[in-house]
């Protein structure tokens, strides 16, 4: 917990430092790689977060996972995150820096979740109906999930919306217990 | 009731017709870490302290740490069912029990849920489990005695309703068998139609050991007036923590509705070291014995709900019987201070009294009610007077006797007097004594008459004398009973009994 909080600071103090546009979106194209690299190679958080290992040895992989393109000011961080032994943080970056940077363009991430997938037409309209809710500009990641059996469900930032058929019979399942409670203990 | 088929399909028909899903946006949490019965929940913005959150699977957990950008909670019930990123809803309510008559006869667990394998309970009221104590406006002092059945309290340290008596004493002293010979003795109150309604919450204990006192209780008739909450050993530490809560509450519903109730809570060192492992899991820091900072409050909000209600409220009663282990006879420990101060009074037991054969292995010089006196009857209180003073005198004396020094005359019919008395107040478990016959005892044991019969006969000198007083004088302590004083005439009477009974007794 603490460590997404001391990250949000982090990446709150990068995109301060970074004026150009442009380079947010490299710098989060970038971090996303790492965060990617991270979950799904073992041996590279390992090493990151190994305690023994060098900070020029650690500085050297995050400069290769960065690539030669990257803007000089995402290796500055890279470095100024581990001299400060703040390691523990890197898989927290990617996340936190989305949700300062969408912060920053003024829009929304909607976690959607359908029965099935979406067509153009439903996604657009789901959108304009969002936005209209929220008052913002938002982004839909959508995935789909058969069990639902029907309908979708919303998920922005910690409000909740559930329209799925799977939750409607857990509702009507969980009222009819009410219901057969009440009338036992009326009997 | 049985329902019958045909009418649930029409019922579910109806409703499901009826049913109307509202969608709309809610405020959720997702749990970003869980362990050892705590989890973590990132969200829930609009949480209070203590909700009862919903967790994914039918979980149940409570909000107790509320944080800048997360929620503790401890989970009631099955944790390894929920899992990282699952969704959490706060219910906006604090969690309840069911309440009322129904609950009586029943083993339930701290969430009301029964145990016994009997069936559903059948209830229509529930309370939540935390609710604020009755306020000064509502309450009355003490005044209407609890019997206990037990010579050695009811005499000298008498508990009155709506008291809060803490029993302590190491293990194995009796401190639970005196609870349940209080359960057992309300059974006279009970079949007069004036029943005292008993509680006893089980936290943190043996199952086996649970299973004994229901079966006591049911030996001797007494579940038809019990509940038995119980958080066994096994359970999870939060369900430990509500127990005494969720039985309190059980309680309240009798104090509330102007009757009486006993509850008894077995026992609060276990229920602070079930809370300590809560706060510790949730990072609370720790204090004295590593125990969290508001176990005081914790122990104190619980047993002010013990209460004599003002008969505007109806004049009904909460008794608190607390019980705390001691380690080795460590009084001077936080827990035992801390209860010790909240409560109205205590009775101490000591294991070097109960293997000297003394049982109830009370201490009488510790032991005090603060309040109980005001509610002791009258003819209890003539007698208890001078019983205090001789005992007090004789515990002085007797460290004389060891030196086997000669001793002049009056000492020596002090220290005849002493162990006689002494002797007088060991009773067998599960042996309550009705008030008049203890009245009866210890009156003609405080006026000497026992002072020429052997030490060692005593006891079966007390057992047939009250068996004649039963047999010959009924009317005598039929007075005694209902007019709950000592008139010059009724002491006359037992003397001249206990002299006619001396001359059969050889």
């Amino acid at each position: 917990m603490s460590e997404r909080r001391i990250a949000r600071r982090y990446v709150q103090g990068l995109l301060q430092a970074v004026e150009d546009p442009g380079l947010i979106d490299r710098i989060e194209q970038s971090l996303l790689q790492l965060d990617k690299m991270l979950r799904e190679n073992r041996d590279v958080r390992v090493f990151l977060y190994h305690p023994t290992i060098s900070r020029e040895r650690k500085k050297r992989l995050l400069h290769a996972i960065a690539g030669e393109t990257a803007p000089a000011m995402l290796k500055r961080f890279y470095e100024y995150i581990i001299d400060k032994k703040r390691e523990r943080i890197l898989g927290h970056l990617a996340p936190e820096y989305r949700e300062v940077a969408d912060g920053l363009r003024g829009i929304v991430r909607a976690r959607v979740t359908a029965a099935v997938a979406l067509v153009p037409s439903q996604s657009e309209r789901l959108q304009t109906a969002l936005e209209t809710v929220l008052q913002k500009k938002v982004v839909c990641d959508v995935q789909t999930d058969r069990s639902l059996i029907g309908g979708l469900q919303v998920m922005v930032g910690t409000s909740f919306f559930d329209g799925t058929v799977k939750g409607r019979l857990q509702r009507l399942q969980k009222h009819l217990l009410e219901e057969v409670a009440t009338l036992r203990a009326a009997s | 009731m049985e329902l019958r088929a045909e009418e649930i399909t029409s019922v579910i028909r109806k409703e499901i017709a009826d049913y109307q899903d509202q969608l709309k946006m809610e405020s959720v949490g997702t749990v970003l870490q869980v362990g050892d019965c705590v989890a973590r929940v990132y969200g829930l913005e609009q949480c209070k302290s203590a909700e009862l959150l919903e967790f994914e699977g039918g979980v149940y957990g409570i909000a107790l740490n509320l944080e800048e950008d997360s929620v503790g909670a401890v989970l009631l019930g099955e944790a390894n069912h929920v899992k990282e990123g699952q969704i959490v809803r706060g219910t906006g309510q604090i969690i309840s029990v069911p309440v009322g008559d129904g609950m009586l006869g029943r083993v339930v667990n701290p969430l009301g849920q029964p145990i016994d394998g009997k069936g559903p309970i059948m209830t229509e009221k529930v309370r939540p489990i935390e609710y604020n104590a009755p306020s000064v406006v509502a309450r009355q002092p003490v005044k209407e005695p609890l019997q206990t059945g037990i010579k050695a309290i009811d005499s000298m340290i008498p508990i009155g309703r709506g008291q809060r008596e803490l029993i302590i004493g190491d293990r194995q002293t009796g401190k639970t068998a005196i609870c349940i010979d209080t359960i057992i003795n309300q059974k006279s109150e009970y079949d007069a139609g004036k029943p005292v309604y008993c509680i006893y919450v089980a936290i943190g204990q043996k199952q086996s050991t649970v299973l004994r006192v229901v079966e006591t209780l049911e030996k001797y008739d007494a579940m038809k007036y019990t509940i038995i909450v119980a958080a066994n050993a096994s359970d999870p530490a939060p369900m430990q923590y509500i127990a005494p809560y969720a039985g309190c509450a059980m309680g309240e519903e009798f104090r509330d509705t102007g009757r009486h109730a006993l509850i008894i809570y077995d026992d609060l060192w276990k229920h602070a070291v079930a809370y300590r492992q809560v706060s510790l899991l949730l990072r609370r820091p720790p204090g004295r014995e590593a125990f969290p900072g508001d176990i005081f409050n914790l122990h104190s909000r619980l047993l002010e709900r013990a209460a004599k209600l003002s008969d505007k409220y109806g004049g009904g009663s909460l008794t608190a019987l607390p019980i705390v282990e001691t380690q080795a006879g460590d009084f001077s420990a936080y827990i035992p201070t801390n209860v010790i101060s909240i409560t109205d009074g205590q009775i101490y037991l000591q294991s070097d009294l109960f293997y000297a054969g003394v049982r109830p292995a009370i201490n009488a010089g510790l032991s005090v009610s603060r309040v109980g006196g005001n509610a002791q009857n009258k003819a209890m209180k003539k007698v208890a007077g001078s019983l205090r003073l001789d005992l007090a005198q004789y515990r002085e004396l007797e460290a004389f006797t060891k030196f086997g020094s000669e001793l002049d005359k009056s000492t020596q019919a002090q220290l005849n007097r002493g162990q006689r008395l002494i002797e007088i107040l060991k009773q067998g478990q599960y042996e309550p004594v009705p008030v008049e016959n203890q009245i009866a005892i210890i009156f003609v044991a405080g006026q000497g008459m026992l002072d020429d019969i052997p030490v060692e006969r005593v006891k079966a000198f007390e057992k047939e004398f009250l068996q004649y007083l039963l047999q010959r004088h009924g009317q005598l302590m039929e007075t005694l009973r209902t007019k709950k004083e000592l008139t010059s005439e009724i002491a006359e009477g037992l003397k001249a009994a206990c002299e006619a009974f001396k001359k059969e007794f050889a």
